[in-house]
């Protein structure tokens, strides 16, 4: 549907997964704005972020949903997951667990997602660990407080001590048993730092290089098989837009 | 995963159920700054506006108990389902099957609240695409929705299409400072139809059943046209009917995005058995309760809930005593091949114009059997709605009910046979609604209590009632003179993300 018109950008729902505080609003904020905040605090306000990524052949126009802290009590609905066709699961590179919890969000997405979502696996935190070794470490501190707190309620196992600094020895995921995971499984691997930025925009990339645009089906059907309804109509156009409706003529038939 | 603790002991607001009413509530109040807590015993959102999948349906008709027996709040019975075979099992996830099925008219509560709340912008939307009328001769007649349509209607002589336009003009206006309404207020609205505007029986009753979407052609004339105006007002708003089809189940969906946008505005939400208190108690400042997920009791100002999740000893006296509940039969059945009331006939209009219409068929409908027990509803999901795999359908039936003992089955089933002759699935169920008067409306203590809705049209008024309840709620935490519902904020262009066009 896109192939004729490859200037106009295609919009792609994408959902943020993954561990409370492994930094998947600042991969985000990293991404749309450029922007890091050291303290930035559980995500409030936003809806969705958008950003365009720019393709040789196409522009991929990301509309990204934040958990909204649903994840704490795995209490995100239904509707976070419908019609997203990517999905960014994060985990911490200096928290074993937070590795482990990714791994139930991917199955959780096999289970309620669309069959051909993309999923990117992304190692968050890089710039806490400043070698690449891959030897998995003792535990040392996460970079600010306010993780500590809402960590130790969780997973009282990996509780950093305050007292070690952040050092070399911080790596608790090795890049070679992630990326082993991430093969078997089907995912994308990144090691990123929403921090430095150092590989944020890759990830989006190489998403918006792997998703199957010309089997995506639009909006409002409810799986990748494309139906007639929305083949005759072009999809969303059927979509009421509330909003516009707004300015339309005044209503009454007469 | 273990769960962590709440971070907090104390919340300005603690909403028990995820039902419509509940989550415009906990999204208001979030939007206002307030901290909510957003429970649900259910591990499913929607509570009594659920969408469920069509596994999670048989689960919940397996766990209604047999026969009713409070009048407080809304009670399921008498509900079966049949069995499911190895493909239905399969695409089980594929449904979205309401326990609360409406349509939305293009104006009122709700929709004001949609787009005031930019919730608007989770939820998607149709237009519905026929309303039709089962007439005596055993017909599927599409009711005409627009002025252009009636024009084109051959089956309406032209003397009559006049009159009808004369009452559609009549109920569309300030009717009621007319002289033609004086002294007639509360006759039935068939006898007025009749009378003041000389319209033949099947006219009339196509104007009650299709148009006022009323249950009984001898209701009131004030109200009824109330409701009429409403819907003419709708019609042209964002297209040629009055009413709107909400995507993936329609009621359920709409009341996640509310639980999300209160989730993004900071609420706090937690599912499932751990969140069912085993505790609930009021003071003068505050309420307590406790639940399994958190080592400490949790405070609030304010609780918000519909009755079924508070005490009865906290729920206060009700004036007057309990009336009996309103019983509705209802039936969700799914079939494989096209409803012929949903097939676009090449009869209806002999124009040019209509030939790309008739390219394809409706994907949703509004089916109303006018019978001499009261109206039977009949509202059709195709696969454009999302809730159903490619090629199916999804039929909601309802009728009220006048006592308890009837079989739902055994009511609706000969209606849904001539919906379609070979449903793959049926589940049938009997709701009780209590009358308004039966519901405290608020204790003194701190608890807010949502009213169910208790009218026979639940299907045109239900989601603008929880709309408007929702808003009650609102009201009666921050007061007359807070902040206003959904109130924007200067920033609200950064606050909902950054929308750039192309």
């Amino acid at each position: 549907m896109s192939e004729e018109t490859p200037v106009k950008a295609v919009q792609v729902k994408l959902v943020l997964l993954g561990e409370a505080a492994v930094g998947k609003s600042s991969l985000v904020l990293r991404f749309c704005q450029g922007d890091f905040n050291e303290n930035t605090s559980p995500t409030i306000g936003a809806a969705f972020l958008t950003q365009k990524c720019r393709l040789e052949n196409r522009i991929v126009k990301f509309e990204i949903w934040d958990t909204a802290g649903q994840e704490r009590f795995h209490s995100l609905a239904p509707m976070y997951y419908r019609n997203a066709q990517a999905a960014v699961v994060v985990y911490d590179i200096t928290k074993a667990a937070s590795l482990e919890k990714a791994k139930a969000w991917v199955k959780e997405l096999q289970r309620q997602a669309n069959a051909n979502i993309v999923i990117a696996l992304v190692g968050n935190k890089l710039d806490l660990v400043s070698d690449t070794s891959s030897t998995p470490a003792p535990p040392a501190s996460a970079e600010s407080p306010a993780e500590d707190e809402e960590d130790s309620s969780e997973e009282p196992s990996s509780t950093p001590s305050p007292a070690e600094n952040e050092s070399d020895d911080a790596r608790q995921v090795s890049t070679a048993e992630a990326e082993a995971y991430a093969k078997e499984s089907g995912l994308l691997f990144f090691e990123a730092s929403a921090k430095t930025g150092h590989n944020v925009g890759e990830i989006f990339t190489e998403i918006a290089k792997t998703i199957p645009f010309d089997t995506i089906s639009p909006k409002p059907t409810t799986s990748q098989s494309a139906n007639r309804r929305s083949g005759a109509n072009n999809g969303e156009n059927n979509n009421v837009n509330l909003g516009e409706g707004q300015q339309a003529k005044k209503g009454g038939c007469c | 995963m273990s769960n962590p603790e709440l971070e907090s002991d104390h919340y300005d607001v603690i909403v028990i159920g995820t039902g419509l009413a509940e989550s415009i509530a906990a999204a208001s109040l979030a939007k206002a700054g307030k901290s909510v807590l957003h429970l649900d015993p259910n591990e499913y959102y929607g509570g009594e506006q659920a969408s469920l999948t069509l596994d999670e349906l048989v689960e919940w008709s397996n766990n209604q108990p047999s026969s009713s027996s409070s009048t407080s709040h809304v009670q399921y019975f008498s509900a079966s389902t049949t069995p499911l075979d190895a493909e239905l099992q399969n695409d089980r996830r594929r449904y979205a099957l309401s326990l609360f099925p409406a349509i939305l008219p293009s104006r009122g509560n709700l929709i004001d609240t949609l787009i005031s709340s930019d919730v608007s912008k989770y939820v998607s939307f149709r237009i519905l695409d026929s309303i039709s009328l089962y007439t005596n001769e055993g017909e599927f007649k599409k009711v005409p929705g627009s002025k252009e349509e009636i024009f084109k209607d051959k089956t309406i002589s032209l003397v009559d299409k006049r009159r009808l336009m004369k009452f559609l003009m009549f109920a569309a206006g300030e009717f009621e400072d007319s002289e033609i309404l004086k002294g007639k207020e509360t006759q039935p609205l068939i006898q007025f139809l009749q009378e003041s505007f000389s319209l033949p029986t099947q006219l009339s009753e196509s104007i009650i059943y299709a148009i006022s979407h009323g249950s009984s052609a001898t209701e009131q004339t004030l109200p009824a046209l109330e409701r009429t105006r409403r819907y003419l007002k709708s019609i042209g708003r964002y297209g040629n009917n009055a009413f709107l089809v909400g995507q993936y189940g329609g009621a359920g969906e709409i009341a996640q995005g509310f639980c999300r946008a209160c989730a993004v505005f900071g609420g706090t939400y937690i599912l499932g058995a751990s969140a069912k208190p085993t505790s609930i108690s009021i003071s003068a400042e505050s309420v307590t309760l406790d639940i399994p997920c958190h080592p400490r009791p949790i405070t609030a100002r304010r609780l918000i809930s519909s009755p079924n999740h508070i005490p009865p000893s906290l729920l206060g006296h009700l004036q007057g005593g309990p009336e009996e509940p309103s019983l509705t039969a209802n039936c969700i059945a799914i079939t494989k091949t096209l409803p012929e009331a949903l097939r676009r006939k090449s009869t209806t209009s002999s124009t040019e114009e209509s030939a790309e219409e008739q390219s394809e068929n409706d994907d949703t409908s509004l089916i109303v059997f006018p019978t001499e027990n009261g109206v039977i509803r009949c509202y059709v999901n195709g696969e454009g709605t999302g809730s159903c795999p490619p090629g199916q359908y999804i039929i909601y039936l309802s009728t009220s009910l006048q006592s308890s003992t009837s079989s739902p089955s055994e009511i609706l089933q000969p209606y849904l046979s001539k919906i379609t002759p070979d449903p793959v699935f049926s589940a049938y169920y009997v709701s009780a609604r209590p009358c308004s008067s039966s519901v405290p409306s608020s204790t003194a203590d701190g608890i807010v209590v949502l009213r169910p809705y208790a009218g026979t049209e639940l299907l045109t008024e239900g989601l603008d009632w929880e709309a408007k309840q929702g808003e009650l709620a609102y009201r009666a935490v921050v007061g007359e003179d807070g902040r206003g519902f959904f109130e924007k904020d200067v920033s609200e262009e950064e606050e909902m993300g950054i929308e750039d066009d192309l």
